[in-house]
């Protein structure tokens, strides 16, 4: 580990004193700060919650749906509640009624299939009128008497009537048919009713956990003591349902029998639709808690599009902070619930819980697309920021490459020609400052002056042989007064001369001139101007 | 220039990733398809179990999922499906699959609503189905319902209470293979039973019940050589008359079954013990009797092919329904006729037949797989269905009834005022003190053809 440290240091000595090219340098501090810049960006982010708001979100939908389903289902069963008691009232008044007429109590009516008929003639009208108008798919009243004491069933075998719909559908509550499921089959024929395909003369008790206790323990009042059973598979068929049992109280605080309402499975089923939402859809549950788990088996669940829940599982609540996640051992949901008051009276009481489960695959398919949405968002935005600290480091080196590609050209910028950074052109005018006094060091003109020399060697040749010669004396140091006798011309030729060579050699005066052979001379260059 | 197309690419690329982010489709949701069926009525329905097979397995894999909304019987679901394409208010929304009678296609106001098989099907697919059952299934070109099962008319027997009225009077079960036998028998149940109770006068039980009296006389007319129909009515020739004669006489001395209902039920509480219904119906008979004292019996149920009038042709009612796919997305049609394949493969469609009292549909499943399901089954009462099945196969001549806008109607009507009329005639045959028979069973027909003719 050691060794593999120091061999790294070793590397990173080496690449220190290789020589990086400016703009990568650059660039290098540039995508470290924005390196920087980002993490902390995305550490903002996450501290201040932008990644757990799909959660809080789930949880804000959830919970307001599972408080709209709450309070939609409350009020249903209350309703049915309140219908099922005001039926047991009804009940108990018309029973009463029969039996003290023909002045005989219940237990009397054991054995005797025509009084039955007659109690049962009676219930029956309040048995429909109560399931053609609670919002349910089937209504029951069970007698605490039995047609014939002598079998051996007798003891859990009870007459009454139980009504169902029989096709019931999503939306078509206007002309459901009712089949007769229990009762005397003679008042099916009376009122033209089909008996149900599993049709039973009378219940069996054992069907419906609780139901004895109920009637055998006296009551002052039905709403005292009721309850909702367990789903029940409803022996034969291929549906199952939940019955709320209300006791039917007489005067004297017997209880003549239980009666009540159903609700299957289906029409649960077609009450309670899924609803879709982003998340995935949400699934209604009626279902008892019990050692943490939800037992859907012996509740009722709505309907279960878009899942693969079938209504029999057993789902283990994990507690969680937005949501409680809900484990079939295959699938997992998440969800919420919220226990719901059910029964009252009732000794062990079961814990009832409302709620609402969503597919857990289905927000994990949400999730991972928002989390996807993040992750190129991110990527994107590092490589736009990466083009840009390359394409600005880029930017920034060039105007220094391009002056360091004039030097090396030799074509050093003239005074004043501006790179467009200071620095740059400090840079510049020190080099040239540095290598125009080397040349002066050198004996070198200064470039400029160097040209006006050439300038001036080279406009001698416009002058004419006399003014050649007139020029020559002046370099030989004479003066003008002295130039007649020399040339044997006049003064005032030679005055016509002077200002030739002045005009052409581009001086205004015999000074200026004279200081141009002077600076030649010192030059040494004064034997250009022969 | 360059810089400025570099950026242009990275805003463009920039935009396309947030394209693709926004249209959230979600790939774990299944595709629910919604099901209207028959099969099972309110007792257990193996066409559920099925289907529950179907969504654990293939439907998995597919990400289908097939649930039931409505298990009910054709009647129903003709009014459900003709109310929904209708657009009657409060009438449901359609399912993706219902079951059907072409009676209730030919009755839509637009049959465009429902997929054409053959745009699903491969002409090989349909070849492997029976042609007649592919025939019976086209309506105005379009095969529109695919067979998935098929059914004849069979005589269901209480075998327990039979012997025992066989036993006492010497009516053989062989005396039920003629319609003017059975009805005999009839008379002489009513006679045994009235006289069991000699204290209670006019209590005689009805031994026969049939589920159709509309196919009685439909089938009993064309058996002995008469068109059943005239146009879009009844014909009423001579053959209705030898058809109504011995049932009326029947019936008016209490051996018929008149009340409304299915014959299940009165077999159920054992009003009667002879029945004629669908096949199918096999699923609803009970293998125990109850009587209003909750005493129960046990008993057994056995089969026979529907019995024939003495002098008419050997001829049975085919029938089933089949499966109608409502258009809807490409996904739920697809979804829908992958399930429909899945039902008529070979094997699952012996399976779901077998347990419903069919026939299956393809050539493959009647030949390869419906004699080892046969041989294999292990409920009495379903061994002697397929006996009874299999001897009508090699006996009878199968009757497919016409596509007629009007069959509803006429059947409906003729169920009703039949049971009625011959209900009366009993009341006016006890008023009569038990005379006038022959009177009065022609007075009933009167008036019975006039409600017909209306």
């Amino acid at each position: 580990m050691r060794n593999k440290l120091k061999e790294i240091r070793a590397l990173n000595a080496f690449a220190k004193k290789q020589s990086v090219g400016m703009q990568r340098k650059l660039m290098l501090y540039w995508v470290s700060m924005i390196l920087v810049v980002f993490a902390a960006v995305i550490l903002l982010l996450s501290v201040a919650g932008a990644f757990s708001r799909n959660d809080e979100q789930l949880h804000e939908v959830l919970e307001l749906h599972l408080k709209n389903t709450q309070d939609n289902l409350v009020n249903h069963l209350d309703r049915l509640t309140a219908q099922s008691l005001h039926l047991s009232k009804e009940l108990s008044r018309e029973v009463e009624g029969a039996l003290v007429q023909e002045g005989i109590s219940l237990q009397q009516v054991n054995d005797d299939p025509q009084r039955l008929l007659k109690l049962q003639e009676i219930m029956y009208p309040l048995i429909n009128a109560t399931l053609q108008t609670a919002n349910c798919n089937g209504a029951y009243a069970i007698l605490n008497a039995t047609a014939n004491t002598a079998l051996a069933v007798a003891d859990h075998s009870r007459s009454g009537i139980h009504l169902r719909y029989s096709n019931l559908s999503a939306s078509s509550p206007v002309t459901p048919t009712v089949v007769y499921f229990r009762g005397i089959p003679d008042i099916a024929r009376q009122k033209d009713l089909e008996l149900h395909n599993r049709w039973n003369l009378e219940f069996d008790t054992d069907q419906i956990p609780g139901s004895r206790e109920l009637m055998d323990a006296p009551l002052e009042r039905p709403a005292e003591r009721y309850f909702w059973s367990h789903r029940i598979d409803l022996k034969d068929t291929w549906e199952s349902a939940m019955l709320l049992c209300v006791p039917i109280v007489g005067s004297d605080g017997t209880v003549y029998g239980i009666c009540g309402v159903e609700i299957s499975a289906l029409y649960f089923q077609l009450s309670y639709p899924t609803v879709e939402g982003q998340f995935g859809s949400a699934v209604t549950v009626l279902a008892p808690v019990q050692d943490s788990r939800l037992l859907l088996s012996e509740g009722l669940v709505g309907s279960v599009n878009g899942t693969y829940l079938d209504g029999q599982e057993a789902l283990r609540i994990h507690q969680g902070r937005y949501y409680h996640e809900y484990d079939t051992g295959t699938d997992r949901y998440i969800g919420l619930h919220q226990t719901i008051p059910l029964s009252k009276g009732e000794a062990e009481d079961t814990a009832w819980a409302v709620a609402i489960l969503v597919p857990q695959d289905s927000y994990a398919a949400y999730t991972a697309d928002v989390q996807k949405t993040w992750v190129i968002a991110a990527l994107v935005l590092l490589l736009v920021l990466l083009a840009l600290s390359f394409f600005l480091a880029r930017r920034f080196v060039r105007p220094i490459t391009d002056s360091l590609k004039r030097f090396q050209q030799e074509e050093l910028p003239e005074q004043g020609l501006s790179s467009g950074i200071s620095e740059v052109d400090e840079l510049a005018e020190f080099l040239n400052a540095r290598a125009r006094n080397q040349r002066l060091e050198q004996g070198e003109l200064p470039p400029n002056i160097a040209e006006l020399f050439d300038q001036f060697i080279a406009r001698k040749d416009l002058l004419t042989e006399a003014e050649r010669n007139i020029l020559r004396y002046y370099m030989d140091g004479h003066e003008i007064a002295e130039i007649p006798d020399l040339a044997f011309i006049s003064m005032s030729t030679v005055r016509k001369h002077n200002r030739s060579i002045y005009g052409k050699l581009g001086v205004a005066s015999r000074d200026e001139l004279m200081l141009y052979i002077d600076l030649l001379r010192r030059c040494g260059r004064l034997q250009e101007l022969f | 220039m360059q810089h400025r197309k570099f950026f242009f690419l990275l805003l463009v690329i920039l935009f396309l990733c947030t394209g693709c982010s926004g249209t959230v489709k979600n790939e774990e949701t299944p595709t629910t398809i919604t099901v209207w069926h028959v099969y099972g009525g309110q007792a257990d329905s193996p066409l559920n179990d099925l289907i529950d097979q179907f969504n654990q397995t293939v439907g998995k894999e597919q990400q289908i999922n097939v649930q039931v909304t409505s298990v009910s019987n054709t009647n129903t679901i003709h009014e459900l499906v003709l109310a929904a394409a209708n657009g009657e208010p409060g009438a449901s929304e359609l399912p993706d699959l219902f079951i059907s009678y072409p009676k209730t296609v030919m009755a839509l106001p637009d049959d465009s609503i429902l997929v054409d098989y053959r745009d699903y099907f491969s002409e090989e697919e349909l070849s492997a189905f029976l042609p007649a059952f592919v025939e019976e299934g086209t309506v105005n070109d379009r095969l529109v319902i695919l067979p998935v099962a098929k059914s004849t008319e069979i005589m269901f027997i209480n075998q327990t209470i039979f012997d025992r009225f066989s036993q006492a009077t010497g009516v053989t079960m062989e005396d039920l293979d003629t319609w003017e036998g059975l009805f005999r028998a009839a008379e002489i149940y009513a006679d045994w039973t009235d006289e069991q109770t000699p204290d209670i006068p006019g209590d005689a039980k009805s031994m026969f019940v049939h589920d159709y009296y509309f196919n009685y006389f439909q089938i009993g007319a064309e058996s002995l050589g008469e068109d059943f129909f005239r146009g879009n009515k009844l014909a009423f020739g001579p053959a209705f008359q030898v058809a109504w004669e011995p049932l009326a006489q029947a019936a008016l001395q209490g051996g018929v079954w008149l009340q409304g209902g299915y014959a299940t039920a009165s077999l159920r509480t054992g009003d009667s013990i002879v029945s004629v219904a669908s096949s199918a119906s096999i699923l609803y008979y009970s293998d125990v009797v109850t009587y209003p004292d909750n005493t129960s019996e046990d008993i057994t149920i056995i089969s026979r092919p529907c019995p024939v009038f003495e002098n008419g042709e050997k001829l049975v009612m085919q029938r089933g329904a089949g499966f109608c796919t409502v258009r809807s997305t490409p996904e739920r049609e697809q979804a829908a006729v992958t399930f429909l394949k899945w039902l008529t493969e070979p094997e699952h469609n012996v399976e779901f037949v077998t347990r419903t009292g069919y026939m299956p549909v393809t050539r493959s499943a009647f030949e390869d797989e419906l004699p080892k399901a046969i041989a294999g089954l292990e409920s009495a009462k379903y061994a002697s269905l397929y006996q009874a099945y299999l001897d009508t196969q090699t006996n009878y001549e199968f009757y497919v009834p016409p596509q007629l806008e009007t069959y509803l109607s006429l059947e409906t009507m003729l169920e009703d005022h039949v049971r009625a009329q011959l209900a009366l005639g009993r009341q006016d045959y006890l008023d009569a003190g038990e005379t006038g028979l022959e009177q009065i069973s022609a007075e009933r027909f009167q008036d019975f053809r006039e409600i017909m003719e209306r």
